[in-house]
């Protein structure tokens, strides 16, 4: 039961950013214990605590803590050594569904809470949904921290199961009577099953693959790869050295590109034939497709920042020419991303019927999405925390203009999001030109394997 | 004389409120073979990686070829072969692209050495170097350092992995660059006894202080173990100047010290009204006295 209760608490605790978040967390809802008891002064305590409840229970359960779990969990899985231990896996099994139950009963609570406040919530949202959602969480960041690139084909594929349950599901199983809370709490329940069979049999599970620090060639996907030419130029080893794998001349790379924004953009009406689903993609002017070509943009960037080590004994001169170099390879990777969105929009135009004035927004967000996210990358040269704090803070400027503040957005809106990128976008970029002067490759080094920062207390 | 092939002044270094480096000044000169001994942490990789520019100094200066470490022109980097203590090989790439892509850097890339060597070595070429061992890993990044006669070789442990026959095999290429008088070699190993046969230098490295450095040979005869027996019994701490360690029991003493001399055993002896026996030491027993 102790090395239950310890492999629990580390899925609180694992990463150090939850152990400051989980402080925070505490911290914020105390204020609201201090709120409510001024407002039961004032006759009405729950009014105001509420915010601060919400609030600290994000900061402290929700965020940190339900997204670190699948990398927690697989960062416990992957050793060796870990399996010598008696009973491991079961204990790691019974302390994951240990710590959902947790979470669940925080939000029971809260949604009580809020009861009390006059918002009286069903079953489903105060017990069955949070429990689906967390399911949802918890067992996508095992596969993606396991394998960066299914973050690509998962993201949409949970946004469109999203966007199909919250239609009503399977249509006939809704006609049958079934209603969505039992359809969620079926395959809630299924999930864990599922994977506990295939948790307890596994040989092997691979261990934590951080996509911003592992060695980009393992990430890359497999037609990215080319076979070395005979004739290999400086310009072309200098790719190889910073992409970790041979690529393809670039024209084809931007085929490529452009093949999977067709693709994409064809496989978006197949969704209308899935049972209950009427709609086909989100309008581009939601914040959903800039957020998304701004993680691409990350994702592909800082790895390659890293590997800028190998050059420095290749190339001639101070730091500013390796600068110039990856700002090359860099370009190029954002030329395939430029080259994706717009065929996207193009054949959304053609096959989906989208206005005209949505595609030329949709183009611009993104396209000024991804440059703000290239010269992040370039800019965090000392570790990996000023990129995710400032994906973090667009993906809240973003979702702030683009999807609280009205629907459909304005154009003011629209125009206010892209000048914010493109700002911030040209001050990382002299960020980063200032940064790289004194770049210490010592400590900012290509990981080669998934470096785990889990340690556990 | 001629220029020092690499040089430090008054270098340090550090890590947030951690010293890895304090005030260290050296030199390299054509000829050396500079073995770098130090405990784990002690600064051997930070001292190496600044030298070789990867890293800003926090205070002090590295030159290699009379040019600034940080900004060092094509020519200067064309002449520095570097093997890290983590291999930076590519895992997709087969042995053999790897050494392509090494080559590309270098106008004087002697392709028959490294084919000989390569087999030499028995380094699989055709296999994706993720497949390959941790050995076979640390062999081709050797290989590769070698590949362009680099006048100034520098190695971060780079035997820590390899067999015995690859670190013989090492060692005689070592020996081989040692033996031209234009080249320098600078490397670190906790493997005492591969550094004691290939180094004709060594610096010592202790908390972050260059506690030591000069001939291999000097450091042996000016570090040895005295083996002391008195008439009467021994204070509990013999005085003997520069010591570094030293046990006693009765009449009897064991004194390891340091900047010793022959000249300095009748002194001693005349002093402590005891017999002095002068045992020469070994560079590991030396490395072990000297950290007690």
């Amino acid at each position: 039961m102790k090395a239950v209760v310890r492999v629990y608490w580390t899925f609180f605790t694992g990463f150090p950013v939850q152990r400051w978040l989980g402080v925070l967390g505490v911290i914020v809802l105390g204020l609201g214990l201090v709120a409510g008891l001024a407002g039961s002064l004032a006759g009405s305590p729950l009014e105001w605590g509420t915010p601060f409840g919400l609030l600290g229970f994000f900061i402290f359960a929700l965020f940190p803590a339900a997204f670190a779990a699948g990398g927690t969990l697989r960062a416990l899985s992957a050793p060796h050594s870990h399996r010598l231990l008696p009973f491991f896996r079961v204990r790691v099994l019974c302390a994951v569904v240990l710590f959902v139950v947790t979470i669940a009963v925080l939000w029971y609570a809260l949604a009580a809470w809020l009861a009390q406040a006059g918002r009286p919530q069903g079953v489903e949202v105060a017990i069955i949904y949070p429990v689906g959602a967390l399911t949802a969480i918890v067992l996508a960041m095992l596969v993606f921290t396991g394998q960066p690139n299914w973050i690509w084909i998962g993201l949409p594929l949970l946004s469109g199961f999203m966007q199909w349950m919250s239609a009503g599901g399977p249509a006939h199983l809704r006609e049958a009577g079934v209603s969505l809370p039992w359809i969620v709490a079926v395959a809630s329940v299924g999930a864990w099953v599922a994977f506990a069979i295939w948790y307890l049999r596994a040989r092997y599970v691979r261990p934590v693959l951080w996509v911003t620090t592992a060695d980009p060639a393992r990430s890359a996907w497999p037609w990215g790869a080319a076979a070395l030419p005979t004739e290999l130029t400086r310009a072309a080893a200098v790719r190889v050295l910073l992409a970790g794998h041979v690529q393809r001349p670039l024209a084809q790379q931007l085929l490529i590109a452009a093949g999977i924004g067709a693709l994409l953009c064809l496989v978006a009406p197949l969704l209308q034939y899935l049972p209950g689903q009427q709609t086909t993609t989100p309008p581009f002017t939601r914040f959903l497709w800039p957020f998304y070509a701004m993680l691409i943009m990350a994702f592909a960037t800082h790895p390659l920042v890293r590997q800028s080590r190998f050059l420095w004994l290749r190339v001639p001169g101070a730091r500013a020419e390796v600068l110039k170099l990856v700002e090359r390879m860099v370009a190029r990777l954002y030329a395939r991303v430029a080259v994706a969105i717009v065929t996207f929009v193009l054949f959304a135009l053609w096959v989906l019927g989208t206005p005209l004035g949505e595609a030329a927004w949709g183009v611009a967000l993104m396209c000024s999405a991804a440059l703000y996210s290239a010269c992040l990358g370039l800019a965090a040269v000392r570790n990996v925390w000023l990129m995710v704090v400032g994906v973090s803070l667009m993906f809240i400027v973003q979702g702030t203009v683009l999807a609280l503040l009205g629907e459909p957005p304005s154009a003011l809106q629209l125009t206010s999001v892209v000048a914010v990128q493109l700002a911030a976008a040209a001050f990382f970029r002299a960020l980063a030109a200032r940064r790289w002067r004194d770049i210490d490759w010592l400590k900012f080094k290509p990981a080669r394997f998934g470096r785990s920062e889990l340690s556990a207390r | 004389m001629s220029e020092p092939v690499a040089s430090v002044r008054n270098l340090s270094k550090r890590f947030g409120t951690k010293e890895a480096l304090i005030d260290v000044t050296a030199e390299v000169e054509q000829g050396d073979v500079i073995g770098v001994l130090g405990k784990n942490g002690a600064g051997k990789t930070t001292l190496l990686e600044i030298l070789l520019g990867f890293s800003p100094p926090s205070a002090g200066s590295t030159m290699i070829f009379g040019e600034n470490s940080l900004q060092l022109s094509e020519a200067a980097k064309a002449r520095i072969g570097f093997v890290p203590q983590q291999d930076e090989l590519l895992g997709m790439l087969s042995g053999k692209q790897q050494v392509a892509i090494g080559a590309v850097f270098h106008k004087r890339w002697d392709h028959a050495l490294i084919d000989r060597l390569l087999v030499d070595w028995e380094v699989p070429t055709d296999r994706r170097i993720h497949t390959l061992s941790v050995g076979e890993r640390q062999k081709l990044s050797v290989l590769l350092a070698l590949g362009h006669h680099a006048g100034l070789l520098v190695l971060d442990e780079p035997v820590a992995s390899l067999d015995p026959i690859a670190r013989r095999r090492f060692l005689q290429e070592l020996f081989d660059v040692g033996e031209n008088p234009t080249r320098a070699v600078l490397f670190s190993s906790h493997i005492v006894s591969d550094l004691e046969r290939a180094a004709n230098k060594v610096w010592i490295i202790k908390d972050g202080r260059l506690y030591w450095q000069g001939y291999v040979d000097t450091l042996k005869e000016s570090v040895v173990r005295l083996h002391v027996r008195a008439r009467a019994p021994l204070p509990s701490v013999v005085p003997v100047p520069h010591r570094l360690a030293c046990r006693v029991e009765g009449n009897r003493a064991t004194v390891a010290v340091a900047e010793w001399s022959a000249a300095k055993r009748d002194a001693l002896a005349k002093e402590l009204e005891a017999d002095v026996e002068v045992e020469p030491l070994g560079l590991e027993e030396i490395f072990i006295e000297l950290h007690k």
